[in-house]
């Protein structure tokens, strides 16, 4: 059986530099260092940035010249999709008065349903993630997750039926769902990620939910003007569960990144660092929490917001993150 | 229907030209265009993508041949680009994972009733059955990772059900080889939907093994690595079965006349305008590479051109659903096995057989295609949605 032997040919290069680093943990592993940038070889990187200076542009011009490349196609104004019709009127290919309104309601109820659809498996993703790694401190138990979910879930079947109630049809994906399907695919790859921290994945859980809350919002006021009266409650009961959801999540991203801070050190000279340079002061303040405005009741509630504020004040090691270099290749 | 090949000359070489302009058009609608618009721009891409693969494994073998190939083989890169970038961005991987297999579906399900050869028609069933268990997994995957409901992109056409299970369609490299056609006797649809089918697998493998590693969720890569797996041997199948005596010059015809009738049978189905209009160009591109080759056959062979072309061609592709037919396979013969270049039972598939013992060892650590399904059956707006399907919904004719 043929065995690898160790590569000795490059040990002016990424070996060099992970000789300098032996021993340092970053957060990929024992030994393994993030080499993008310039800082992993500064002699390289003042070489190919001199050459790359030094070398003049094919063609002449600046970035503006892609706007007008991409003109003939944004000229053609032809749409992503269309947006749905009520039923009825898509089996009498009739367009009757109020077409527009409708057609504009089950394209945003629908962009609704796709999107806390895909919130369900996003969840069901994380809460699977913590169920195998651990709960973590800081950061959200199984059974506030959960709680979660069966929101979401709710928000779901009650969006299903409203768009059935005004003569839509709930399977079809609208132009608007499509959109938000295409926005939370980068989502999905970050929660489905196994290499992704808990705290990376509330990043993308927040995005989310920011979205979700504007999204909630602006269905709100567009039942309103259209004057479909009967889903506003339900809308401001959804949108109130997902103002909480939010808070929640902020609320366990900021304990779970303050967590983890701690002031950055002089380093022996007595001068700052690269990574120093960045402001402190975030680093060292404790994250401002708002708990008011949610009309979500019961022990969750109270729970998760008394073991979020807790958990905040739990620091952990501090991190490797922010390392200054010391070296590149020699 | 029929189109006479060898009297229509299509448009000659020197006048097929492209600008990137023109070979990138505004995509087809996600939404909006038929799926079987899709399914013959997914095919046709299949069809130019084996063009470039035959063209370049030819000029590897015969110098004398390899000014004539680049030419055609240039305008044929262009084809192919033009037809693949009609699918739209929105269209994420898995979405046009299920468009890949729905091709594989409906396209094999036409080609396995058109197939005089029963034997072939067998081998084509046998491959269907396995394609449509594969759409099965993937539409489980897009419904629990992504929240998706595969139905979206087959717009009703065909049915998400557990065909052969995928965990089974691992076999050994020798029974995956069947008999090949005589290209003295075989008809000439035989030898077009060998290589169409036998095409539109390759892509199907060769895009899977590109996007696999895209998606970040582990389940999602071992599936795409499992079926990918899958298409390899489906692709070891199809090429079997073509007869491996044809020369290399008798292969570039057939393949330029696989070309014709592809086209040819896209124009007969397709609903787009602006698509169509693509088919038309395309078809008069293909018939000029035809001839081109014709006239350098005529020069260098001692054959009739007769005994390999037809002077027209068969009826073409159906694009339209095949549920009742794939229900009928499915009934029949999920339960079929190879040994060898032959079909048995499963309950004839001794233990210790080469194809056992192989899928014993690759599912030995878990099964990716029975994981991501465990327990799942497509409902109408996924498998979160109210298991009875909404009354109002309508039926698109098919």
């Amino acid at each position: 059986m043929i065995m690898a032997k160790k590569n000795t040919n490059r040990m002016n290069g990424a070996e060099a530099y992970d000789t300098a680093f032996a021993g340092v943990t970053g957060e990929t592993g024992a030994g393994m260092m993030n080499r993008s940038g310039t800082s992993t070889s500064p002699e390289d990187a003042l070489d190919v940035i001199r050459e790359a200076q030094r070398t003049p542009p094919s063609p002449k011009g600046d970035a503006r010249q892609l706007a007008e490349y991409r003109k003939p196609y944004l000229e053609q104004r032809i749409p992503i999709g269309s947006r749905p019709v009520a039923i009825d009127q898509a089996r009498t290919g009739r367009a009757e008065e109020g077409n527009t309104s409708v057609s504009l309601l089950l394209d945003k109820l629908g962009e609704r349903l796709a999107f806390e659809r895909q919130g369900v498996r996003l969840y069901e993703s994380l809460i699977g993630k913590i169920k195998a790694i651990g709960e973590e401190p800081g950061g959200p138990a199984i059974d506030e997750l959960e709680h979660i979910l069966d929101e979401e879930r709710a928000h779901f079947r009650f969006l299903s039926e409203a768009i059935v109630g005004i003569g839509g049809d709930p399977t079809v994906q609208t132009p608007c769902a499509n959109i938000a399907g295409i926005l939370s695919q980068g989502l999905v790859q970050v929660v489905a990620d196994p290499r992704t921290t808990v705290p990376q994945c509330l990043e993308a859980i927040l995005n989310a939910e920011l979205a979700d809350n504007d999204g909630w919002n602006l269905l709100q006021a567009l039942v309103a003007t259209l004057g479909v009266g009967d889903l506003g409650d339900r809308i401001e009961e959804a949108k109130e569960h997902e103002q909480d959801h939010l808070e929640m999540v902020r609320s366990w991203q900021a304990a779970m990144v303050m967590g983890n801070a701690a002031p950055i050190k002089p380093n022996p000279e007595g001068k700052q660092g690269r990574s120093q340079r960045v402001s402190t002061k975030s680093a060292s303040k404790p994250p401002s929490r708002t708990v008011a405005g949610s009309s979500r009741s019961g022990p969750a509630k109270t729970g998760t917001r008394s073991k979020a504020k807790e958990q905040v004040e739990v620091k952990g090691k501090v991190a490797s993150r922010p390392l200054a270099r010391k070296t590149g290749r020699k | 229907m029929g189109l006479d090949i060898l009297k229509e000359k299509g448009i000659p070489l020197d006048k097929q030209e492209f600008t990137w302009r023109d070979m990138v058009r505004v995509p087809t609608s996600k939404l909006d265009d038929d799926a079987f618009t899709r399914v013959r721009i997914v095919l046709m891409n299949g069809i130019e993508s084996e063009a470039g693969r035959f063209s370049h494994s030819c000029a590897r073998m015969n110098k004398d041949l390899q000014l004539a190939l680049a030419r055609v083989r240039r305008i044929e890169q262009h084809q192919q680009t033009m037809v693949n970038w009609l699918l739209p961005s929105d269209l994420s991987p898995l979405e046009t994972t299920l468009a890949f297999e729905q091709v594989a579906i409906e396209v094999t399900a036409s080609v396995a009733q058109h197939e005089p050869d029963p034997y072939l028609a067998q081998v084509y069933r046998f491959g269907l059955l396995e394609d449509f268990d594969h759409m099965y997994r993937y539409s489980a995957l897009f419904d629990r990772v992504g929240g998706g409901d595969a139905n979206n992109i087959l717009q009703n056409y065909t049915d998400i059900l557990p065909g052969r299970p995928t965990s089974v369609e691992h076999r050994a490299p020798e029974d995956d080889l069947r008999k090949h056609y005589d290209r003295t006797k075989a008809a000439p649809i035989t030898k077009l939907n060998a290589l169409t089918i036998m095409a539109g697998e390759n892509q199907t493998h060769d895009y899977y093994m590109t996007i696999g590693p895209m998606f970040a969720d582990p389940v999602a890569r071992q599936l795409y690595a499992e079926i990918a797996s899958i298409e390899e041997q489906h692709v070891t199948q199809y090429e079997s079965i073509i007869d491996p005596t044809e020369g290399w010059m008798e292969k570039w015809l057939m393949h330029e006349a696989g070309e014709v009738y592809n086209y040819f049978s896209c124009l007969q189905y397709e609903t787009n305008p602006k698509i169509k209009a693509i088919w038309e160009r395309f078809l008069n591109y293909e018939l000029g590479h035809l001839h081109y080759v014709m006239d350098i056959f005529k020069r260098t062979q001692k054959r009739d051109l007769a005994e390999i072309l037809p002077a027209t061609l068969p009826e073409p592709i159906e694009y339209r659903q095949h549920r009742e037919f794939v229900r009928k396979v499915l009934k029949e013969e999920v339960d079929l096995r190879a040994r060898g270049a032959d079909f048995i039972d499963k309950s004839e598939e001794g233990p210790d057989s080469p194809s056992v013992l192989y899928r014993k060892k690759m599912n030995s650590e878990g099964s990716p295609s029975d994981t991501v399904s465990a327990g799942y059956k497509w409902n109408a707006g996924t498998e979160l949605a109210e298991k009875t399907p909404p009354a109002t919904l309508t039926r698109k004719g098919a």
